[in-house]
């Protein structure tokens, strides 16, 4: 027990060192683009959900940077379309598609980024939206089926077999009972 | 039912556990684990061999190894429990393969193989003889309604929550009935002892922390990498194709991945007419192909004539 | 029914006809030979154990040979039993009589060995009891396991019930000094003193067994029919496997079982029991067998020969004209038509061409088998490449022969044995049989005796 607390302090450690490690990382890129700045928001415009990414420098708008909105998922970062380019306003918007699969509650992360340039470096913002359709994983596998385990063979497969091998062991049974006659009969 | 087979899983478990922190060591970077580690552990002066991310051999002292890992973070390697909430899908694209051959021997060197032993075969076909041949890269095809599986007397061979078709080496008996069973030739075997590997061997090659030990006389197959997957890393082949063949993904989230692209698994069997090989027969693989038109590369005939000879092609039947 | 009464004298010449006999040189000679090759197979299958199941020539494509071929001509062959002590006894069939305990005998061994080399094939044998442990109902290895005790337990049960009072004779003119070999006979007998309530019970017990042995029987041999018929496998995929199985099992066990009987016959001097009319009806019975087993082979070959589907074709292609046309036309023509012509003439069914045409028949049938396992193996949807070349044909090593051989050898072996401890031919039924009223003038075969 004592082995276990200790190993979970020093994950806990181990975690920490990470993170202020990491955590310097980015302050540190930070110092260089401090003035430029990605904001993401969501809203609705004539019933089509969009993602909208505000790209400021110094608090003013930037206009003709290129923003790619993207989803991100297990093995990759799935692009919505081509990169939308900043207008007047600085604003940069993507529509969503309505069929995209989110987890269980629907839930997705989208992600707003600009590539790297000499006006604003890299940015990045990361958003939830719980707009995507909520997935359950179907399953069979607690059905009957032929290639299940052992414990979820089809019921027609096991009431046939076990009848069977009950009738046919029956009579074999029956039979040694014969031959257990026949040797007492002998006896007497 | 499994639980009957505590012995040996405690000591996969063991194995695992020094494996599981030893690929940790590695990702993390040692030098973080030895500052972590320098107050509460002596050194031991034992190396210990381990293989980096890169391909490399480090050699590390083993007081770095720490034998004891929560369980909860081991339970990932159970052979018999898929990453939950996934439904993994591989998708090959035809039209880019020139049998470059790096994911067959990515695959091999991550899963250690010898030789002449491959998990994914690169097979020469020829729909007709006027179509031009073409290259087709098998795995396993991770059947949802698989063959292998029905037909396995002890359950050796199972379909897992994700979809994976995994295997039990130290439950199969060898009858190789999943191997004939098996419409692809999916599946390779154990035939010798020579490439056996043990717990300590294991541990210190171990590239692939749930990948078969060769279990002599036990069958095997491509096993979509799970401590990849597990860590939402792509598997082996899949990083090692440099023309981006494979694409691989969750069904789930209807997205794959080729390390270079994402793109919506739907969208893209839709627009390049994705198939599933030999459909008909209702295996229900969850490997799709996409078909071998607008070819990236002309066909070129394998180099090595030995490997051609004796070589026949018919359809392959989509 | 009047029990029967045997005489337990010199004056009886059933007894000095039928009971068993010391090896004479040549049976010695015969019985050494067995030997050695029991042993050298057991030498090979060490190795085996030691290095694994590389040292067979199966490979990740042709993953099932000659064990496995084999293993389907036990199960065939062992089809005999029911054939003659069930399906004969429930046809009426009088003069199967000196034949059925040869040919039960032929069953049990040879269903004992299939279950032996079945597990020979496997490459962890240590982990048979898995199947037992974790079967799947699901699969049909399960099931061939589960047909094939059941059907060594029952043929068992068959040979031995009726043999209760052959046993019971052995013991009653075994000398005393003779310690062990009484102990033996008096274990086996079962206290059995011809009582007529034994004998109603013996009449009972082999009556139920004849009627449950046929079901089993083929039930066997289908089952063994869908380890293949299952998969995908061009050859092996057809609905018709069952059927085709068991006819060609029967066909192989008739051959069987006259071969043994021609042996036996000519080696103990049975003439007077087992005469040319048995070699004659047991031709035409092989004759029958046959042309079923011929049209079988017609229906399973010629359907997908029409169509000649890709990987189908290019079997049968293999087959018909490629790698194994020697072999097949070979099988099919010594193993079933020249057996057919040969036997529809009257002088072919006199007993040594009969003989000879059956171990055309028997060698054909095991050869047969590997003709249904390998072949199809070497065709599978992606045509085999990118591997060593001698994975792209399948020729067995000498382990794999001597194993195999050592598994025939085995069950020649057991048979053997049995002639040597007990009458071949029942005493009692053939007692039974002569001093029963009702043999009419056809089916009396037996010359008039001394
Ligand atoms: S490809 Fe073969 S081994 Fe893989 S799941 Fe399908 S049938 Fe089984
Ligand atoms: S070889 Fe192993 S995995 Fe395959 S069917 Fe037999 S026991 Fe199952």
């Amino acid at each position: 027990m004592k082995l276990k607390h200790n190993n979970i302090i020093r994950s806990l450690a181990l975690c920490c060192c990470l993170f202020v490690f990491s955590a310097q990382r980015v302050s540190a890129q930070d110092s260089t683009n401090a003035e430029a700045q990605i904001t993401l928001t969501f809203g609705e415009q004539d019933s089509v959900k969009q993602a909208k990414a505000v790209v400021t420098k110094n608090h003013t708008p930037l206009k003709g940077v290129d923003v790619v909105f993207l989803i991100k998922k297990s093995f990759g970062s799935l692009p919505l379309g081509d990169a939308v380019t900043t207008d007047e306003n600085g604003e940069a918007v993507a529509d969503f598609p309505t069929d995209m699969p989110g987890d269980h509650e629907g839930n997705i992360t989208v992600l707003a980024k600009v590539e790297e340039n000499d006006q604003t470096g890299e940015l990045l913002a990361s958003k939830v939206t719980n707009w995507g359709v909520p997935t359950t994983v179907k399953d069979k596998f607690d059905q009957r089926t032929l290639w299940s385990p052992a414990a979820n063979a089809p019921i027609p497969l096991v009431v046939t077999v076990v009848s069977l091998v009950a009738l046919v062991w029956g009579i074999i049974l029956y039979m040694l009972s014969q031959l257990v006659k026949i040797n007492r009969l002998g006896k007497a | 039912m499994d639980s009957n087979n505590n012995e040996s899983n405690d000591s996969r478990r063991d194995f695992l556990r020094k494996g599981f922190v030893a690929t940790a060591a590695v990702a993390t970077g040692l030098g973080l684990v030895e500052t972590a580690c320098k107050e509460t552990k002596p050194k031991t002066g034992d190396k210990v061999k381990l293989l980096s991310p890169d391909g490399k051999i480090v050699e590390v002292d083993s007081s770095m190894i720490n034998p004891a890992i929560p369980d909860s973070l081991l339970s990932k390697h159970n052979v018999r429990e898929g990453v939950p909430g996934k439904k993994f899908v591989m998708v090959i694209d035809l039209s880019r393969c020139r049998n470059a051959g790096k994911c067959k021997s990515a695959c091999s060197k991550m899963h250690y193989l010898p030789d002449n032993r491959s998990y994914i075969k690169i097979n020469k076909m020829q729909d007709s003889d006027k179509a031009a041949p073409y290259w087709m890269p098998t795995p396993c095809f991770h059947c949802d309604n698989p063959p292998c599986v029905k037909v396995c007397p002890v359950g050796a061979t199972f379909k897992l929550t994700d979809g994976i078709v995994g295997i039990d080496n130290e439950r199969c008996i060898g009858c190789r009935f999943c191997m004939v069973a098996c419409p692809y030739s999916a599946r390779v075997f154990n035939w010798d002892t020579e490439y056996q590997l043990n717990i300590t061997q294991m541990n210190e090659i171990k590239p692939h922390a749930a990948c078969s030990t060769h279990v002599s006389g036990t069958v095997e197959k491509c096993d979509f990498c799970p401590t990849n997957t597990a860590k939402d890393e792509l598997p082996d082949c899949v990083q090692a194709c440099p023309n981006g063949v494979f694409y691989f993904g969750d069904e789930v989230e209807d997205v794959v991945s080729n390390g270079d692209e994402t793109v919506r698994l739907s969208q893209l069997l839709k627009d390049k007419s994705g198939y599933r090989y030999l459909e008909d027969l209702g295996t229900k693989p969850r490997v799709y192909y996409l078909p071998p038109v607008n070819r990236q590369f002309p066909f070129k005939d394998a180099e090595v004539p030995t490997e051609a000879e004796g070589q026949t092609t018919h359809e392959s039947g989509h | 029914m009047e029990p029967v009464k045997i005489k337990l004298d010199k004056s009886n010449q059933l007894l000095t006809d039928l009971m068993p006999k010391k090896f004479n040189a040549s049976g010695k000679l015969w019985v050494g030979v067995l030997l050695v090759i029991v042993v050298i197979g057991f030498y090979a299958y060490i190795r085996q154990l030691q290095k694994g199941l590389v040292v067979t020539d199966m490979r990740d494509f042709t993953s099932w040979g000659i064990y496995i071929s084999n293993f389907v001509f036990f199960v065939a062959i062992s089809l005999v039993g029911s054939l003659v002590s069930a399906i004969l006894k429930l046809a009426n069939v009088r003069w199967r009589t000196p034949l059925v305990r040869i040919s039960e005998i032929i069953a049990v061994a040879a269903i004992f060995f299939a279950a032996i080399i079945i597990i020979v094939d496997m490459g962890r044998p240590e982990r048979f009891w898995h199947l037992f442990a974790f079967g799947r109902l699901q699969s049909p290895i399960l099931w061939d396991v589960i047909v094939i005790t059941t059907y060594l337990v029952v043929s068992s049960l068959l040979l031995y019930i009726p043999l209760l009072p052959d046993i019971a004779i052995c013991r009653d003119l075994t000398p005393a000094s003779l310690k062990f070999k009484k102990w033996f006979y008096t274990f086996l007998a079962l206290n059995w003193r011809g009582t007529s309530q034994q004998y109603a019970l013996i009449h009972k017990c082999i009556n139920v067994l004849a009627v449950l042995v046929v079901p089993l029987a083929l039930g066997i041999h289908t089952v063994t029919s869908w380890l293949f018929a299952t998969t995908y496998r061009a050859g092996w995929d057809s609905s018709n496997f069952g059927p085709y199985f068991v006819a060609g099992a029967f066909q192989a066990g008739c051959g069987g079982v006259i071969a043994v009987t021609y042996v036996l016959r000519n080696h103990y001097n049975l003439k007077k029991y087992i005469t040319t009319k048995h070699f004659d009806n047991m031709a035409k019975l092989l004759v029958l067998l046959s042309l079923v087993y011929l049209y079988f082979n017609i229906n399973e070959y010629l359907v997908p020969g029409y169509k000649m589907k890709t990987v189908d074709g290019e079997h049968l292609k293999s087959l018909f004209t490629g790698h194994y046309a020697p072999l097949f036309w070979s099988v099919q023509i010594f193993g079933m038509v020249v057996p057919i012509v040969v036997m529809l003439f009257k002088k072919g069914r006199a007993p040594l061409p009969v003989f000879i045409v059956s171990l055309l028949v028997v060698v054909g049938a095991w050869f047969k088998r590997f003709l249904i396992v390998v072949p199809t193996l070497l065709h599978p949807f992606i045509p085999i490449q990118n591997v060593p070349a001698s994975w792209h044909t399948y020729m067995p090593t000498w382990e794999e022969w001597a194993i195999t051989s050592a598994s025939l050898a085995g069950a020649l072996l057991v048979i053997t044995f049995f002639v040597r401890l007990f009458p071949i031919i029942s005493i009692w039924e053939m007692t039974e049989e002569q001093q029963s009223p009702q043999i009419d003038e056809q089916t009396n075969l037996y010359e008039a005796q001394a």
